[in-house]
């Protein structure tokens, strides 16, 4: 008996089958690899006879040919897996290690089967005496009573005699004789368009004018076929009890809960009048309209939508912005401002290209649960190229337990892991030296005296950057220079310069893994170095960011991290690379830039204000904002008309919410509640919803609108395709599409020719403006759309930067930068606004503002607090859909075993989450995912599904002077037992 | 026309236990309240998706359970007005008219909670059918569980919980056929199933 030790498990070699089945009889094997073919005997009396011995072990055939029956019939006889002799130094390795899974698998799930709760057996124990099995059904009449008798007396209803387990071959052919009739079930093209940004293609089935189920509709690429969990529930959403019938006018203090029905006339000439009203008292940019993302049709949704439109009529303000924004700001920093001045989302490739990566970094990005239909390309990619997967998150998520590896940094402290891969990087050269030379700012020099980049002549800042070239030992220009330096210290003209890399390095070297990296980040050095070796190496690397690491104080400066990981590396602009993610391409991306679409915006040639969702608070508690003014409102890029932000009176005194739960999805809840929506504040709000939530609660108007599926519309989602949604369903009750509601209001304040088209008309027109702004024909694209309803707006595939031309102002990464991206006043149209460098320009790391251990808050809240986006929602829609509910039932904390223990907390009880802002009761999970000192609240519930409080009582709303972002996560609370 | 023998492969290692899949049977198969014929069980922690602590290491994966269609089912063997049986191509079915709610084939199956038993009037919180329109209507007293979407079969469709997947970790057809789907996957990975060692011969595959 020979023993070999694997890296997975000891294995013992049997020479012959008798001693091969004592073996098996006398202890547990994790697998048995056995030459079938080689004893002599049948191969399916081996397998037997080893399924005897070992009922439940996997078995690894092995066979000498690469025949296809023997395999299968190998497969049939029991082997769970086959293996060809001559490929076993690839597969066997690979085969064994899906063995032991596998073995833990149905390990697990007999363990599970065994122990779980029978409560419907135990309840039958019990039930056995007093129920008598005739009694069945209310009346005592069975089905089959009931057609005996009615066959009997001819009645001629839909009579099934049914055969078993065949009713339907029976009905269909009492179809074809025409004694029954069954209602025919109609098919519509529609789009499922909440803030996941999928843009699921869906049929509604509708029957009876009902809609009975969805299901999926093929995209115009298979690839792009989707649907999930939330999509498929949408008949509960439809046929939601709750939903808005009628206009309905506030009675009693604003958040009283008394209601009085109004009809659409009085809601029409009441919003009018008070935008009228409130225009003239304090100016036209005092009435806001506040549209968020709870809907992304183009024509009814928050983007681009009819809203927009109306308000750049009527001169008001629209607020934008402040979510989402500080990692996407970080990477145009470095990797250029693109769509004028437009947000980075649109920086990476096309989600459908990573499936050629070969590592993929997914960093802070729950993508199972939030962005579903993204996960099949990167598994993909591990099983057919090899790709490795690296998730970076403080909680064991579903997307981390798919990880090859999972690390996991203290929670806000992203930029700094950044810095210590870039410092692993840079330390053991393991950049791409082509792609650092020629396509980033790392050999251009860099004044010591003034920070900016020296030029050839000082006097012209247009004039060409200098590099130090080390084969003559002189500055000469980029384009001369033989061989230039990265690193290093020089003397031109008197002042002392460095290569930009030089400074980066500097930078880095603050955070090396063994010091500064993991100080910061708990992150063990020994897995930076790992992580960032594999990353600079196993080409081409995928980073695929998400918002989690943008809740925190810091995102833009991870934003920064990241897209210069890339740089360095030179993971940009190819196939299976991408430095920002995988939204490029999307139809979404074109329409985040106002330019594509000023006719559907701006008909009249006038335009709103802009304002940050974060000034909101101030505009309406104090009248003033402090904000930079945009040089060009159209286009970020022109800079600013003053070099510090000023104090700017701008009252907000009315506001029009549509797609929006402001009052449930932005922070500080009770600041909200009690000070921003008071009635001195806010003297009429109008919001346009179509079930109760936190936000209508504080309405003085609530408008009914329809489902997606109740009106026609154009979706757009981070996939390539602008798709048509048919209306399937009637409006019921009084409800209108939000395009609807902004014709009243154009025909009542006398501007009617801007509204007096179908939403097809105008959709139709989008693509063609859309389509002619990015260079593809519009009127092919209005055809394809006419005949497809789908267009694709950026050919095959997608990814950004392909051509190597950066939106900087040199043409380069640039991780080191003269300028600075900010983010007010808002994000639309002047979406990034750039003002001279103020502060560092490369990637640093600052701590969040409240959730480190180095603010004395830490000693009173000393857990910080996230709100996962879950699957069972999107932000907070499907917040009361039934089925849903059955299987997530309540709002609940997730806490760590060591936190809850501490706290002499256990699963199952009653906690209070609470800080100085505010509290919430919800039911607790004991889990390890969790890191300890976080606590994990999920998104999306609503204040009257609380025992107590609400979630949102919890987050704060600083404003961070340079990215001007909600930063959910920067939170620190403690939990006690209720 | 060749027998068929019908089967569905799961693939764990692709598989998010994003509950797609049972939304999918719930919706189509309308099923009453609190039944669900296909369930999504977290393989880790106590809790759904909460993960075990294993020799210092963290993990989670998740198994998609509903009725498993077995070759040699213990259930058909003991109903005892032939309620439950096995078509031709090898689903096993239930007839609610011949069902009598003895539930001995609940006892006899060892896959807990694939089968459930409506103890009262269906109920629904939408107030009237939804899912395909061919589905039996849900009767009290009465034994139920997956049915390889029998009704969607006969239409040459697959049954609802397959396509729908975001992970493309289901398949379905038939193991007869050596060109298709199912059958090309059982030879190209390991799979195991579960309980195998009761001798039940399930028809449900999961690949690890």
């Amino acid at each position: 008996m020979q023993t070999i030790d694997l890296p997975e498990a000891p294995v013992v070699l049997a020479d012959n089958l008798p001693s091969l089945l004592r073996l098996l009889d006398g202890a547990e094997a994790g697998a048995v690899i056995v030459d079938v073919f080689g004893f002599g005997q049948p191969a399916n009396e081996v397998l037997d006879a080893i399924r005897a011995s070992a009922p439940s072990c996997p078995i690894i055939s092995f066979t000498s040919s690469v025949e296809r029956d023997y395999s299968e019939l190998l497969v049939r006889a029991g082997s769970n897996a086959v293996v060809d002799i001559e490929r076993a130094p690839e597969q066997l390795m690979a085969r064994i290690q899906e063995a032991l899974r596998g073995r833990e698998l149905k390990a697990q799930g007999s363990r599970f089967l065994r122990s779980s709760n029978r409560p419907s057996i135990d309840k039958e124990a019990h039930n056995m005496g007093s129920k008598s099995p005739s009694s069945v059904g209310s009346t005592g009449l069975t089905r089959r009573t009931f057609l005996k008798a009615s066959a009997a007396g001819g009645a001629g209803l839909a009579v099934v005699a049914a055969v078993p387990g065949t009713p339907t071959k029976v009905l269909h052919a009492l179809e074809a004789s025409g004694a029954i009739q069954t209602s025919g079930e109609e098919l519509f093209g529609v789009v499922c368009s909440p803030n996941c940004w999928m843009g699921c293609r869906l049929n509604a089935h509708v029957r009876d004018g009902k809609l009975v189920k969805t299901s999926m509709n093929p995209m115009p690429e298979a690839q792009y076929n989707r649907v999930c969990l939330r999509g498929l529930s949408h008949v509960q959403r439809v046929y939601d009890p709750d939903r808005f019938k009628y206009p309905m006018k506030r009675v009693g203090p604003r958040g009283g809960g008394e209601w009085e029905r109004i009809s659409w006339n009085e809601a029409i000439s009441t919003i009018a009048s008070e935008i009228a009203r409130i225009q003239g008292k304090y100016g036209k940019t005092a009435f806001a309209f506040a549209p968020m993302s709870g809907n992304y049709g183009v024509i009814n949704g928050g983007l681009a939508g009819a809203i927009q439109r109306f308000a750049g009529i009527v001169e008001g303000t629209v607020v934008g912005g402040a979510i989402d924004q500080a990692m996407p700001l970080g990477m145009a920093q470095v990797l250029g401002n693109v769509l004028n001045g437009g947000q980075a989302f649109g920086l990476g490739n096309e989600a459908a290209d990573m499936q050629y990566s070969r590592m993929v970094t997914v960093w802070g990005s729950n993508i199972t649960e939030s962005q579903v239909h993204n996960w099949h390309f990167i598994s993909d990619a591990m099983e057919n190229n090899g790709a490795k997967l690296v998730v970076i998150d403080p909680t064991f998520t579903a997307t981390a337990a798919k990880a090859d590896i999972w690390i996991r940094p203290r929670a806000g402290s992203d930029p700094a892991l950044a810095l210590s891969v870039i410092h692993t990087i840079i330390e053991e050269e393991l950049w791409d030296l082509d792609f650092v030379m020629n396509h980033t700012v790392g050999p251009f020099l860099v004044s010591s005296e003034t920070g900016l980049f020296v030029r050839e002549n000082p006097e012209d800042p247009t004039s060409r950057y200098l590099v130090w070239d080390q084969s003559t030992g002189g500055a000469v220009p980029f384009d001369e220079a033989v061989d230039p330096a990265l690193l290093g210290e020089y003397d031109v003209a008197g002042v002392m310069v460095s290569p930009a890399m030089q400074l980066l390095a500097d930078e880095a070297a603050k955070f090396t893994p063994e010091e500064g990296g993991v100080n910061n980040t708990d992150v063990p050095p020994d897995q930076v170095r790992e992580y960032a070796r594999l990353y600079a190496t196993q080409k081409p690397a995928f980073i695929y960011p998400g918002f989690g690491i943008d809740r925190y104080t810091n995102g833009h400066l991870t934003g920064r991290g990241l897209a210069t990981m890339a740089a360095l590396t030179g993971n940009v602009g190819v196939s299976g690379a991408s430095p920002a993610g995988a939204m490029g391409g999307g139809a979404l991306m074109a329409l985040l830039d106002p330019a594509n679409v000023m006719g559907w915006l701006f008909p009249a040639g006038t335009f709103y204000g802009s304002m940050n969702y974060l000034l909101l608070y101030d505009a309406l508690i104090k009248g003033e904002v402090e904000m930079y003014t945009p040089a060009d409102p159209l286009n970020g890029l022109a800079g600013t008309t003053t070099s510090e932000p000023q104090m700017v009176p701008y009252p907000i005194k009315g506001a029009f919410l549509n797609t929006s739960n402001f009052v449930s999805n932005f922070p500080n809840q009770n600041k909200i509640e009690q000070e921003l929506f008071s009635e001195e504040n806010l003297e009429f709000v109008a919001v346009a919803e179509i079930r109760p939530t936190d936000t209508t609660a504080y309405a003085d108007m609530i408008l009914p609108i329809t489902h997606w599926f109740e009106n026609d519309d154009i979706v757009g989602g981070i996939h390539p395709f602008l798709l048509r949604n048919d209306k399937a369903l009637e409006a019921p009750f009084e409800a209108k599409p939000d395009l609807e509601i902004f014709r009243l209001l154009a025909e009542e304040m006398g501007f009617p020719e801007y509204f007096d088209k179908t939403a097809q008309e105008y959709a139709e027109g989008i693509v063609e403006e859309l389509a002619n702004n990015l260079g593809e024909g519009g009127a092919a694209a209005v055809q394809q759309y006419r005949d497809t309803g789908a267009v694709r707006l950026f050919p095959y595939p997608f990814y950004s930067f392909a051509d190597k031309n950066f939106y900087t102002s040199s043409g380069r990464c640039e991780f080191y930068a003269e300028w600075e991206t900010l983010n007010h006043p808002a994000t639309s149209p002047a979406t990034v606004l750039t003002v001279p460098m103020g502060g560092n320009p490369l990637p640093h790391f600052e701590p969040p503002y409240e959730a480190w251990p180095d603010n004395p808050l830490f000693e009173k809240y000393p857990l910080v607090n996230y709100q996962e986006h879950s699957k069972w929602r999107i932000h907070s829609q499907w917040f009361q859909v039934p089925w849903l509910r059955e299987l997530d039932p309540e709002p609940v904390v997730k806490l760590s075993p060591e936190d809850a223990a501490q706290r002499g907390i256990e699963n199952g009880d009653y906690a209070e989450v609470f800080n100085d802002r505010g509290q919430a009761t919800f039911k607790v999970i004991v889990s390890e995912a969790i890191l300890a000192g976080m606590c994990n609240t999920p998104k999306g519930w609503q204040r009257y599904q609380f025992k107590e409080g609400g979630y949102q009582e919890l987050t704060n709303d600083h404003k961070h002077p340079i990215n001007m972002n909600c930063a959910f996560f920067d939170t620190l609370v403690d939990v006690r037992k209720a | 026309m060749a027998e068929k023998r019908l089967a569905m492969v799961v693939d764990t290692v692709r598989c998010i236990g994003c509950s797609t899949c049972a939304l999918a049977c719930k919706v189509e198969n309308n099923l009453p309240n609190e039944i669900w014929w296909n369930r999504v069980l977290t393989v880790g922690g106590s809790e759904i998706d909460t993960p075990e602590l294993r020799n210092g290491h963290l993990e989670m994966s998740y198994l998609t359970l509903a009725c498993q269609h077995c070759e040699n089912a213990p259930c058909v063997k003991v109903c005892p007005v032939g309620a439950t049986f096995k078509n031709e191509d090898g689903v096993i079915m239930q007839d609610y008219d011949r069902c009598i709610g003895c539930r001995y084939c609940m006892v006899a199956c060892p896959y807990t909670g694939v089968r459930q038993f409506n103890w009262e009037d269906p109920e629904y919180d939408v107030p009237f059918p939804v899912g395909g329109a061919e589905v039996p209507a849900h009767q009290k007293g009465t034994v139920e569980k997956c049915t390889f979407c029998a009704h969607r079969l006969e239409d040459g469709l697959e049954p609802a919980c397959i396509e729908v997947c975001p992970a493309r970790a289901r398949t379905f057809g038939d193991l007869n056929d050596p060109d298709s789907e199912v059958s090309e996957k059982l030879r190209e990975k390991s799979s195991v199933q579960l309980l195998a060692e009761k001798g039940t011969k399930p028809s449900v595959y999961f690949l690890t």
